[in-house]
């Protein structure tokens, strides 16, 4: 295998690493990085637990060749609040409309209703039930986490 | 006297675990690294039945990888779970066996510096195996000559032989179940089955195990209950229990999933141990989904039913395949003739339940413990039951519940308790008028192709396995109550929080007890060392029976803190109170109507620091000696396509009756959530296994194993979640649990529901769009055949 | 058992930024390399262990492979989005391939998955597929030895198979102008949300009046490949369109339908439900062809 150097942004912090072509991104910001609100959860693109934000788009980063980003700005969970710790208003809906159970699907959640709102602020019910259809939660029913995002929107 | 006004509890609030979820903070046994840990990977089955000859390790050897084989661990027989008394615990585990009894079964355990390396060792491990005739049936494992998936087992110290495959089998018998059903003007008998689902819980289980220089060893394993997995880690491993350290890691998902000591944590301890470095095992997906599964059942039910809609006797049999390992199926099936029996009145009664090994993978308790199962058995016996008497469902029900002051089975013939709260009537009631019941209409009178329908269900499940006497199944907890020198508490116990907000319940608890601001009460990280005995967080129990060791500690320090008080304030401590003042950020100690005589709670625990009179602090070890039913009751409405076969939930109210509500928002989420997985029950989930290989047909990927997504569900206008208006005499401040009865009655109201729809009754689980359509197709060639005869 | 955490692969890896370098460097690696476009399928099959490269070609940093352009019909670069096809396809003259995308994955497998990926990976269900087949798409290979354009529907061979060599490079899709009259539908039966198709099905027609002049129907998962169905298409063209003829049609797709029994469904389902498949998305495309609406 050719080991190659990539560089990226994460969270706004510059990155350049050494990585293997079959190293996925999602170990690398894992155990790398040590960014572990990043979920290994299905390995297989199905439930959404490792969602980042790829130059602003959402990727499945278990599907993800490491090398594949360079040059890329990456958006993990824990960097959607400000570097002062000042939550995003995303994160703040999910607390106050109790949108989080066992926490595992929050990140990937968080990130896609962070998604959404950036390309659609006014987006409808409807909207968000397809943007969080990737992601899986077992716990909530996605009730809550289609209020949280509604709140977020709009009129 | 009983507190109903609140100043904490019932309240919505932000969780506090809150922030660290929607930041990435949180740290789960997946996420816990520490300096020269190495990766784990097991060396697993591909057969499903199969005896190991040899293992040779020396090629994962040469990489400088650490392995541990079946002779190099205990060949101690344990069950995972513990929380029977040991003459009622079946064990047939051991942490590698020498056979194994499904595909996937754990053989060989490689740690190396990366997951890459161990993934490459264990691929370099050789075993030569000797298959070995496998079953997959229950009905076939049962027949007299089908393969052995156990020799013997042990019961408690004595050697179990097993014949044709029968783990266990319960009979429980009330009154004279002939003479039941000799009184009836009606007997209807009918056979239901439920799929073997799977957990689906987020976080595949994992754990990191450090070995210590005093030969002990910590422990962060995804776990519901961390004296349990010390206790089984110190007995397989000989090491006192002063030595094995289990901490409380968040965990992404239980669902009864982690309600044992997973497998892999007594592969990664021995890994460790023999390292003597710390080792992390997770499981991938694949792995996971071979690891456990909900208990499958086949139930016939006989009812007998007077034509006033008086139920005369009952009777149900049932065959629990359990997989490869019995892990609880004794106790579950003393749960399933408790569902059965409290559920409807029957003067006469009789329970037949046999559990079966077949060479598949595990089963163990999957929310709801058999009451899921039970539940869509007898919810959907009831619908049977009124059409042949002529009454409305909801009518029938309400003459025939279990109800307040009767007698409950919480866990079992065993653990029995008087109703001293009940919501039902009230929950079936509001819950009719909120999806307009009366408007439903029948089913024969449904035109077109897409066809609505309205269901009922209702269950309940235990909290807890609380009794008046002790029976066969442990429970009690333990907790720590402290007031900090600036006002503050924390509080500690081994109480687990799988999401549904168990230790902030506590929390509300604690503040409510002590007059404190909801904020100024830390939750303490938890560990076996630090903390006293509590059997599990399972059976619905962490608010009833937590919640009040947790009260009884909060009380018991506040005794003490108003001791001090007094001293300061010159009243006698029983004349003090305390309220939480938002302004100052603190409980403020006061004597009634003197404005002089208050201090804040902060001055006095710093007060009592400075003059040396001690901390407030408590601890309790506390028994509940109830296990009351929350109650539940669904009702939703489906859509069936009828040429497609799909069935669609668009409406649905869902109910509980937990008492007093600690955490409005997140109860009704834990309603909302136990609607969705119950629904999946229903309608969508199951695994079945390759005949030939042994293996998961869905591939043991989430690829083929479906849950539902959001665009599955209801729009959010669409449903509705309320709380009936109780008090549990016997609960904290007047509470009740919630989790698992949320979604026990869910699959039995949606199978009546579609019935409603287009007039069919489903009495297998799930209701797939295939078996919609062709039943459909076969009705309206019986119809056909009908008319042409007329 | 495999393991999903990590690609256990090795392999070499290379990211060309012209097509010219793209068809050297499988020139150069022969049987062994693998184009990577999004990598949600191709990933998924290495972790299965089903295919192992020797060499992963990327093509994400080549020029010339993005884009959306009207020129005779739509020209679409293979490596573009399916986001970005999804966006333009939206209230277009190509709404089925809109529905078709929305239906296929989620948003994560629109960001990072392409139309060339969905189409190369040839998967019986390939949502993207049936609309392709109906608006009469036509692909365009890149080797060695020069261009190829063929017929969408030459391109598949079986499950998983297409005409392409190792060697060559898919760059363009290009439609069909639907011209006037036109209206197109896609449909699909899935467990879920975000979903593989149980069944899928695409249709495109002209209509005059109550006569329809031109009708293309396609299915996706219903066959080892995404499949036409000529046979109802003969039979309704040129025909005035009342309810007996289209169900008479869709009792035709059923039979012409091959599928099989697998964990998503059953043979027995899939033909029932293609039928009805089919008659939803032919009336959907019905009413739009006069404007009706979406």
């Amino acid at each position: 295998m050719n080991k190659r150097k990539v560089t990226f942004t994460v969270n706004g912090e510059r990155h350049e690493l050494v990585v293997e072509p079959n190293e996925l991104l999602l170990n690398v910001l894992r155990e790398k990085l040590g960014l572990t609100g990043t979920k290994y959860a299905c390995g297989k693109g199905q439930c959404g637990a490792c969602t980042v934000l790829v130059n602003g788009e959402s990727f499945l980063s278990c599907l993800t060749l490491a090398v594949a980003v360079d040059g890329a700005e990456i958006r993990t969970i824990e960097g959607v609040a400000e570097p002062d710790g000042t939550l995003d208003p995303i994160q703040e809906a999910f607390l106050d409309s109790s949108a989080i159970q066992c926490g595992f699907c929050t990140p990937g959640m968080v990130l896609m209703g962070r998604e959404l709102l950036n390309r659609n602020p006014r987006a409808t019910e409807e909207e968000i039930r397809e943007q969080i259809k990737g992601n899986l939660c077992r716990c909530t029913g996605y009730f809550s986490i289609v209020r949280a995002i509604k709140s977020c929107c709009e009129k | 006297m009983e507190q109903r006004v609140f100043s904490t509890i019932g309240k919505v609030t932000r969780r506090k675990e809150g922030i660290a979820r929607v930041t990435g903070k949180e740290v789960f046994s997946s996420d816990v690294t520490l300096p020269g840990m190495l990766f784990a990977r097991v060396l697993r089955s591909p057969y499903p039945h199969a005896k190991v000859l040899s293992v040779d390790t020396e090629e994962a050897e040469k990489m400088g990888a650490i392995c541990v084989t079946p002779d190099e661990v205990p060949q101690i027989r344990y069950n995972e779970r513990q929380v029977s008394i040991p003459s009622k615990t079946y064990r047939d585990r051991t942490v590698l066996p020498e056979v194994v009894r499904h595909v996937g079964e754990g053989v060989v355990g490689v740690a190396a510096r990366t997951e890459a390396l161990a993934e490459e060792a264990v691929r370099r491990v050789k075993v030569e195996w000797e298959r070995l005739p496998a079953v997959f049936d229950p009905f076939e494992a049962m027949k007299e000559g089908a393969p052995a998936v156990h020799e013997d087992v042990m019961l408690g110290d004595v050697r179990l032989p097993i014949k044709n495959n029968i783990a266990c089998v319960r009979e429980v018998s009330e009154g004279d179940i002939e003479e039941g059903f000799s009184i009836a003007d009606f007997i209807v008998e009918e056979e239901f089955r439920t799929g073997r689902a799977y957990h689906t819980q987020l976080e595949t289980k994992a754990v990191v195990c450090r070995p210590e220089p005093d030969g002990g060893i910590t422990v962060w394993p995804t776990a519901q209950s961390i004296h349990n997995t010390r206790q089984l880690l110190g007995r397989i491993f000989d090491i006192p229990l002063s030595k094995v350290n289990v901490v409380r890691v968040p965990i992404g998902g239980a669902f009864g999933s982690s309600i044992q000591m997973n497998t892999a944590v007594a592969v990664c301890a021995a890994l460790a141990l023999k390292a003597k470095r710390p080792v992390k095992l997770c499981l991938t997906r694949e792995e996971d989904m071979y690891d456990h599964c909900k208990y499958p059942s086949i139930i016939r039910l006989k009812y007998g039913i007077k034509k006033d809609g008086t139920i005369t006797a009952g009777e149900m049999q049932t065959v629990v395949d359990i997989g490869a390992h019995n892990i609880q199926a004794y106790p579950l099936l003393g749960c399933m003739a408790g569902w059965f029996v409290s559920l409807y009145r029957m003067p006469h009664m009789h329970f037949h339940g046999t559990a079966v090994y077949t060479n598949k993978a595990p089963a163990c308790a999957m929310q709801g413990y058999g009451n899921p199962q039970v539940s869509f058995a007898v919810e959907s016996m009831m619908d049977i039951l009124a059409e042949k008497v002529g009454m409305d469902p909801v009518d029938l029900r309400l003459k025939n519940y279990v109800g307040l002051g009767e007698t409950f089975w919480g866990q079992g013939p065993t653990v029995r308790s008087i109703i001293r709260s009940c919501g039902v009537e009230e929950m079936l009631s509001k819950g009719k008028e909120k999806i307009g019941w009366d408007k439903r209409g029948k089913p024969e009178e449904k035109r077109g192709r897409y066809r609505r329908g309205i269901g009922v269900g209702r269950s309940f499940h235990t909290s807890g396995t609380g009794a008046p006497m002790p029976g066969e199944v442990i429970d009690y907890s333990t907790a720590m109550v402290k007031v900090n020198e600036d006002g503050s508490v924390d509080y500690l116990t081994a109480l687990m929080c799988h999401g549904g907000g168990t230790l902030e319940a506590g929390a509300k608890i604690v503040a409510e007890v002590m007059g404190v601001p909801l904020d100024k009460v830390g939750i303490s990280p938890s560990d076996t060392r630090s903390t006293g005995y509590d059997v599990c967080t399972h059976a619905t129990r962490g608010v009833y029976c937590g919640g009040a060791a947790i009260k009884k500690a909060a009380e018991s320090a506040k005794k003490i803190l108003l001791e001090f008080a007094s001293r300061l304030l010159e009243v006698n401590p029983d004349a003090l109170q305390i309220r939480p003042d938002e302004e100052l950020g603190q409980g403020v100690i006061f004597l009634e109507g003197a404005k002089d005589k208050a201090i804040t709670v902060g001055e006095v625990a710093k007060t009592a620091q400075l003059k040396g009179w001690g901390t407030a602090i408590a601890v309790e070890s506390h028994r509940q000696v109830n296990c009351p039913p929350c109650f539940v009751t669904n009702f939703i409405e489906v859509e069936v396509d009828t040429e497609t076969g799909n069935v669609r939930p668009t409406r649905a109210v869902a109910a509980v009756d937990a008492g007093t509500v600690i955490n409005p928002d997140l109860a009704a989420g834990q309603l909302e959530g136990g609607l969705c997985r119950g629904i999946g029950l229903a309608l969508l989930e199951d695994t079945d296994y390759d005949r030939d290989t042994g293996e998961l047909t869905c591939g043991a990927s989430l690829v083929d194993y479906k849950t539902y997504t959001a665009v599955d569900m209801p729009f959010v206008d669409d449903l509705e979640a309320f709380f009936a208006n109780t008090y549990e005499p016997s609960g904290p401040f007047g509470a009740k649990g919630v989790g698992e009865a949320a979604n026990n009655c869910t699959a039995g109201t949606v199978a009546n529901a579609v019935y409603n729809a287009i007039g069919i009754r489903f009495k297998e689980a799930p209701i797939t769009p295939e078996k919609v359509l062709k039943a459909l197709k076969e009705n309206g060639a019986a119809k056909r055949r009908a008319e042409r005869n007329d | 058992m495999i393991n999903t955490r990590i690609l256990t692969q090795e392999f070499d890896y290379f990211a060309p930024e012209s097509i010219k370098q793209v068809v050297e460097l499988l020139e150069r690696h022969g049987e062994g390399a693998r184009v990577i476009a999004g990598g949600t399928d191709l990933i998924n099959q290495m972790k299965e262990e089903k295919m192992s490269p020797s060499c992963l070609v990327n093509i994400m940093n080549v020029k010339g492979l993005r884009y959306i352009k009207e020129d005779e019909g739509l020209r679409i670069g293979a490596a573009t989005k399916l986001r970005d096809v999804r966006a333009y396809c939206f209230k277009s003259r190509y709404v089925a391939l809109y529905e078709a995308i929305s239906s296929l994955g989620k948003p994560q497998v629109w960001n990072m998955g392409t139309i060339g990926g969905n189409l190369c990976n040839a998967s019986p269900a390939a949502d993207t597929a049936p609309p392709l087949l109906v608006f009469k798409a036509r692909v365009k290979l890149v080797g060695k030895d020069g261009e190829r354009e063929l017929l969408l529907e030459d391109f598949f061979t079986g499950v998983n198979s297409t005409v392409l060599q190792p060697t060559e490079l898919m760059v363009e899709i290009h439609l069909d102008p639907p011209g006037d009259g036109a209206g197109n539908a896609f449909l699909k039966v899935a467990r879920v949300g975000a979903d593989i198709s149980k069944v899928s099905c695409a249709v495109f027609l002209k209509r005059q009046g109550r006569t329809c002049t031109e009708c293309r129907v396609a299915l996706g998962a219903v066959a080892p490949v995404p499949m036409r169905v000529k046979v109802v298409e003969e039979m309704i063209e040129g025909r005035e369109i009342e309810e007996s003829l289209v169900a008479k049609a869709s009792e035709i797709v059923s039979e012409e339908v091959k599928p099989i029994d697998d964990i998503r469904s059953s043979a027995e389902y899939r033909r029932q439900v293609a039928a009805v498949t089919f008659r939803d998305v032919f009336w959907k495309a019905w009413d739009r062809a006069i404007g009706g609406k979406n």
